[in-house]
């Protein structure tokens, strides 16, 4: 019960904090890569690192950094969670900004919990099949499916289709599936 | 414990809030605000209240996360679109329904009594300041700058010019836990143990007392699920974390012989460190009974003059899976001849990944990943050649350490 009212509050901050337009970043500083610095000066580095934003609770213990044509692709990992975090950033005007991402570091417990949410969907039940990834999305991509959050996406892929459910880990639910 | 009936009221207060937040983001026509633009994006019929004055105020809402002694000062736009004067008189508003009020003596503004002049601008600056001995908790308060009022729809009449203040008041925990969740396949009969690092960063002795939840959790796999209980539970912690130190707390869980579905439950570490609430030292844990094969898969191959015998063995896993374990994926084959186990290695080895990029494959919240290598299953094949394999019946025997396998058998007379 009072894990529900807590959920509650949660969601009630993390509403507040979208509709003051003041989310938090964390610095993960670990631009370990030397390389990184030859490519970014030290505001630009700054500036990315209030974008990169590892899973709740952990840090990022390696960041690497390229430079292709206009982009620049970061690729981010912890010791403490399978997979890697990769963001393309392009200059707009001047000013540094995410293009996309795709962030698959997280502890594989959370991928499994993902999995088992998404498995309690019928639809997706009944038509997951193939492999499965579990990709963290964003609050400014999931605004535009369901509200400003982090959420994952647990992708079932085959050679036919991609099945698909959104996944609100807070609470415990699927909020949106895709079958194409 | 909560029982329902507080719940109720708790559930009702948060909804009011939401209602108030909503409502006061209906009533100014603007949605949700962002740090680039609030102004909003539609002009107001300012006829249709009546004759309450509006001007418009930036930002309309604010969360804010203080600790206890902090302070923090908001800057807020007022603007005076109409003909005439308005006077501005900021006062805090208690909220009927607000659970924890924020106290009219945390904030203070720059500005107290003004006249806003047509078509002009003026800021107020809000400070707010906690006091030392502030609860935790989310802390709510509403600034009105005028005295207008409007009556809202659901009954409750709301200030026409008003300010949505939120204030989480915090304190930061000293006490660091990983990993907070225990996901595993276990086999029955076996016994496990899992280390869970407790790191202490502050300057005080916290104490620590992990006890099993007994309380009902809410289960949410498909598999019949056992509530894990003490008998399969044992638990080594210290007594203390003393400041600037790590340590371990051990769980050893004992998986019953008969165990199938999964074994589910909670354990809390009972840290009295205050920056903690109490769910956030939980350590779910939700272990799959996996009852791997003892007995190895065998496939029969009638051989009979044959010139060339070849075993395709391919171990495949998913993607989130291989990553840690991308190295160690096996079939683990036994070519057995009639005239017994063949020393031999495979001939080929090949590893295939699975590599997409276009969103045509993606649902549509992954397609910020376009343009972004993204890999999928990953399997190993080992290709195993027996040139003139002696008549009889030759066996396959595969014991795998993965999550499937296939067998590809070619025989060439």
């Amino acid at each position: 019960m009072k894990i529900k009212i807590k959920f509650i509050f949660i969601s009630l901050s993390i509403f507040l904090i979208f509709i003051s337009g003041c989310l938090n970043s964390e610095n993960p500083n670990a631009f370990n890569n030397s390389e990184s610095k030859k490519i970014l000066d030290n505001k630009d580095i700054n500036k990315l690192e209030e974008y990169l934003i590892p899973f709740d609770g952990y840090k990022y213990d390696n960041i690497n950094i390229s430079k292709i044509n206009n982009e620049i692709v970061v690729r981010a990992t912890s010791k403490d969670l399978d997979g890697e975090d990769t963001y393309v950033f392009i200059y707009k005007n001047g000013t540094l900004i995410l293009k996309s991402y795709s962030l698959e570091a997280l502890p594989r417990q959370v991928k499994e919990k993902c999995i088992n949410i998404a498995l309690k969907n019928e639809e997706i039940y009944k038509n997951a099949e193939g492999y499965v990834t579990v990709k963290r999305i964003l609050p400014q991509t999931s605004k535009k499916f369901y509200m400003p959050k982090v959420l994952f996406s647990v992708t079932w892929h085959s050679k036919d289709k991609v099945v698909s459910a959104l996944v609100d880990l807070d609470e415990e639910k699927v909020v949106k599936t895709y079958i194409g | 414990m909560v029982n329902s009936i507080q719940l109720g009221d708790i559930m009702k207060k948060v909804l009011a809030l939401i209602l108030i937040i909503l409502g006061i983001n209906m009533v100014f026509g603007g949605g949700f605000v962002s740090k680039i633009d609030i102004s909003p994006k539609h002009s107001i019929s300012y006829d249709d209240y009546g004759n309450v004055t509006k001007i418009s105020i930036i930002p309309k809402f604010k969360y804010i996360r203080l600790q206890p002694g902090d302070s923090e000062t908001i800057t807020v736009k007022l603007k005076n679109k109409n003909d005439k004067d308005v006077k501005i008189t900021p006062k805090v508003i208690t909220l009927p329904y607000s659970e924890n009020e924020i106290d009219e003596s945390w904030i203070s503004f720059d500005k107290t009594n003004f006249i806003l002049k047509p078509n002009s601008s003026e800021t107020v600056k809000i400070t707010i300041k906690v006091p030392k001995d502030a609860e935790k908790g989310l802390y709510s308060g509403m600034i009105a700058f005028t005295d207008d009022k409007i009556q809202m729809p659901y009954g409750m009449p709301m200030y026409a010019n008003s300010f949505m203040l939120s204030l989480e008041v915090w304190i930061p925990p000293s006490v660091y836990i990983y990993p907070k969740y225990i996901y595993d396949d276990v086999e029955p009969g076996k016994t496990i143990t899992y280390n869970i690092t407790i790191k202490n960063i502050g300057n005080k002795t916290f104490s620590i007392n992990p006890k099993i939840n007994s309380q009902d959790l809410e289960y949410w796999d498909e598999k019949p699920g056992i509530l894990l209980s003490k008998d399969m539970i044992e638990i080594e912690s210290p007594k203390v974390i003393p400041p600037k130190s790590e340590k371990v707390v051990k769980i050893k869980i004992k998986v019953p012989d008969d165990a199938k579905g999964v074994i589910y439950g909670s354990i809390n570490l009972g840290i009295d460190d205050p920056g903690l609430d109490e769910y956030q030292q939980n350590i779910d844990i939700h272990l799959r009974v996996y009852n791997k094969p003892k007995e190895p898969f065998i496939r029969e191959i009638l051989i009979n003059n044959a010139s060339k015998l070849t075993i395709k063995i391919k171990a495949s896993s998913y993607s989130w899976r291989y990553s840690s374990k991308i190295k160690n994926i096996s079939a683990n084959v036994i070519i057995e001849s009639p005239k017994g186990i063949l020393n031999i290695k495979p001939k080929k080895i090949t590893e295939n990944f699975n590599v997409y990029v276009s969103n045509w494959k993606l649902p549509p919240w992954e397609t910020d990943s376009e343009g972004i290598y993204n890999i999928g299953a990953y399997s190993k094949t080992e290709e195993y050649i027996i040139k003139n394999p002696v008549n009889g019946v030759w066996k396959v025997k595969i014991l795998p350490n993965c999550e499937s396998f296939n067998v590809e058998i070619g025989i060439e007379q």
